[in-house]
């Protein structure tokens, strides 16, 4: 054997060495648990402060445990509810057909509008509807009064984008290419919407109007004229819903009859939501 | 005189021009095992430092989606599965990676609790528990496309390009300094060449001058032995002529007397007219042509017997030597060798060979005195005119003897072809 062909055969097992793969560790299992209570009730986080407020009131709130954890959005609770770990669902939209169970029971109890908002002070209290998508595409960059214009997302999916697009699908693809793009911020979370609104100057996105509250560093835009307290010509509205499996406990289903009781209808109205219609 | 060494050959010169040329092939592979490591090893070493930097940010991002779901799972036990997507799109940095082939978010028993994977891709793989009060409640697996193989091929083609020029000064230049040695050497060997014919050449002009030196002694040698042999036989005619007819005379003018004290004169006469005969037969010996060597030996040997008292004896094989001249001329290194026998041999007995074939003749003159050693310096010439006369016949003279063991000389002339015989 030549020196040459040792130097060659050293490479190439070298290189059958240096490719080869590597293990993986083995995995350790570790089982969670649920806090014991007697109702969960999770899911939109559109749904959390009322429900929140509501359940504030609920007579049977000495007696009966009920867990409201933070939000795992609709789609979340409606996969939580088929896998069976939360009692009651809340959903912030419709559901999909794929989605539907004959077992439940989705019943609306409030709605909100979306609505335009932005950190005041600064920017403009009425846009065009045009002007609002002129924003998301990047083409209007600053308010009047020429502070920077910061555009915020939510993830897809969004029940309050899907409101939108569902009466005007152009804003909803004009915000799926600025976040395909990766033009502008995500906000994940209802929560996580309002506090960027509140803590970044120049910003603007869609929030349940339920959400805003009466914080002063949050402004109201109008959109052709029409504000969203005006629920009569607002045409973006979002329907709040319970969603309760056959099966649930009588708890949980008390819980949900009370929720829903035409009787809470005021309730909400007072705590700055819309009946259902 | 000649010398001992012989020019290089063709062969000889050429010797530097073939191992330059072996060694050209030699360098040929290990210069090509050079080109192939310096070929390979650059874009094994960087496909495998990108396969390694993929890996360890696609590990990176596992842990950093582990660990936010970590944190939503110790706000959300149990129920954070259901919100793992949103944060799962909110790790900026996996939402942002365009090469993001795979990212599954598992439990211990394998249930898939978010998937999103391009199976045609097939990359660099993270893995990391996703851990809640510090228990492993889940793994997130992120796979990444493999990386961009322009970078490697670009890599490899520059490996290539150096690989061969490597590998060609690698070849080139020691190469190049061996032929310059080959070159070197080669020219040494010619200078070496007509260095040695110069030799040859002296070498031949010596050898001519050695060799008409060597004729030029012969011939005075041969010179010195005629001059000899003709002083001999002009002794020999004085001797016959004055003092044998004087004595001849004065032996018939008293061969005429009848008192006993000429007679007593007379037969003294006669005896020193006997030994004055032998003495002239000794310096001049009969016709040769006609008698023949064998009968001349016969005649000194039977005078040697008389005069020396020494027991002599002749044996003969093959034929009779009739050549005057060569005859002669071993018979005197007979009548010398028997000279020597009786002055110095205190011998009591003296034999003589004579084989003559074709070819030669060998003559053995062998006595059983006390002999003598060869490496004593000697006061005579006895020796030294028996070499000449041999070599005079063109022959070769062995003296044989040792201290105690007598003395054998032996002469071998070569015959000339008689076209009689």
């Amino acid at each position: 054997m030549t020196v040459a062909t040792r130097v060659v055969a050293l490479v190439v097992a070298w290189g059958l060495w240096a490719c080869a793969p590597t293990g993986d560790a083995a995995p350790v299992c570790y089982s969670e648990t649920l806090p014991e209570v007697d109702v969960i009730v999770a899911g939109s986080g559109s749904n959390l402060p009322l429900v929140e407020a509501l359940l504030a009131q609920w007579p049977e709130r000495g007696a009966v445990h009920v867990l409201v954890p933070e939000s795992i959005g609709s789609s979340g609770a409606i996969a939580a509810l088929s896998d069976g770990v939360i009692d009651v669902g809340l959903v912030s939209r419709p559901l999909r057909p794929d989605e539907q169970r004959d077992d439940w029971a989705v019943v609306p109890f409030a709605r909100t509008p979306v609505a335009v908002v932005r950190h005041a002070p600064g920017g403009e209290d009425a846009l065009t509807f045009d002007a609002l998508v002129a924003i998301f595409l990047g083409e209007q960059r600053t308010w009047a009064d020429g502070t920077p214009i910061v555009p915020i997302l939510r993830e897809a999916g969004d029940s309050g984008e899907a409101v939108i697009a569902a009466i005007d699908p152009s804003l909803a693809l004009v915000m799926d290419d600025a976040r395909a793009a990766d033009r502008w911020q995500v906000a994940l979370t209802d929560q996580a919407m309002r506090t960027a609104l509140v803590e970044t100057p120049g910003a603007i996105g869609l929030l349940d109007l339920g959400v805003v509250g009466r914080d002063p560093s949050l402004a109201v835009v109008t959109l052709d004229g029409r504000h969203p307290s005006d629920a009569q010509a607002w045409p973006f509205m979002k329907t709040l819903s319970i969603v309760v499996p056959e099966g649930a406990s009588d708890d949980a289903r008390r819980l949900a009859d009370w929720l829903t009781h035409p009787d809470r209808h005021e309730d909400v109205h007072a705590l700055g939501w819309l009946a259902p219609l | 005189m000649r010398s001992a060494g012989s020019p290089p050959s063709d062969g000889a010169r050429s010797t530097p021009r073939r191992l330059a040329r072996a060694f050209a092939r030699r360098m040929a592979t290990i210069a090509l095992g050079v080109a192939v490591v310096v070929a390979v090893l650059p874009p094994v070493l960087h496909a495998r430092g990108l396969a390694s930097r993929l890996e360890g940010e696609a590990a990176a991002l596992a842990a950093e989606a582990a660990t936010g779901l970590g944190d939503l799972a110790v706000r959300l036990p149990v129920l954070w599965r259901y919100q793992s997507r949103k944060i799962l799109q909110a790790t900026g940095r996996l939402h942002d990676r365009p090469d993001l082939a795979g990212l599954i978010v598992s439990e211990c028993d394998g249930r898939e609790v978010y998937a999103h994977r391009n199976a045609t891709i097939d990359g660099p793989v993270g893995r990391a528990p996703v851990r809640a009060a510090g228990q492993t409640i889940a793994f997130v697996e992120v796979r990444l496309a493999p990386a961009d193989p322009s970078s490697t091929t670009l890599v490899a083609l520059l490996s290539l390009l150096v690989a061969g020029l490597i590998g060609f000064a690698t070849w080139w230049w020691p190469t190049r300094i061996v032929d310059g040695q080959a070159s070197t050497l080669t020219r040494t060997l010619d200078q070496l060449a007509e260095a040695d014919a110069a030799l040859r050449q002296t070498n031949d002009d010596l050898q001519r001058r050695v060799d008409a030196a060597v004729t030029e002694v012969r011939a005075l040698s041969q010179r010195v032995v005629g001059a000899q042999d003709t002083e001999r036989a002009r002794i020999a005619r004085e001797l016959h002529d004055g003092v044998g007819q004087a004595l001849a005379a004065l032996s018939l003018e008293l061969g005429q007397a009848t008192s006993p004290r000429l007679e007593g004169a007379r037969a003294a006469t006669r005896e020193a007219l006997a030994e004055l005969r032998v003495a002239i037969d000794d310096l001049r010996p009969a016709r040769l042509d006609e008698r023949g060597l064998v009968a001349s030996l016969r005649d000194v040997l039977e005078r040697f017997e008389v005069r020396a008292g020494v027991e002599a004896s002749l044996r003969h094989t093959g034929r009779d030597v009739r050549d005057e001249g060569l005859a002669a001329g071993l018979l005197r290194v007979t009548q010398e060798s028997l000279t020597n026998v009786a002055r110095h041999a205190s011998a009591s007995e003296v034999g003589v060979v004579l084989d003559v074939t074709d070819a030669r003749v060998a003559l053995t003159v062998q006595d059983d005195g006390v002999g003598f050693a060869l490496d004593t310096p000697r006061t005579g010439h006895g020796l030294d005119n028996l070499h000449d006369r041999v070599t005079l016949l063109g022959g070769t003279l062995i003296v044989d003897t040792a201290p105690g063991r007598g003395t054998a000389i032996r002469v071998v002339v070569p015959q000339t072809p008689n076209p009689d015989a």
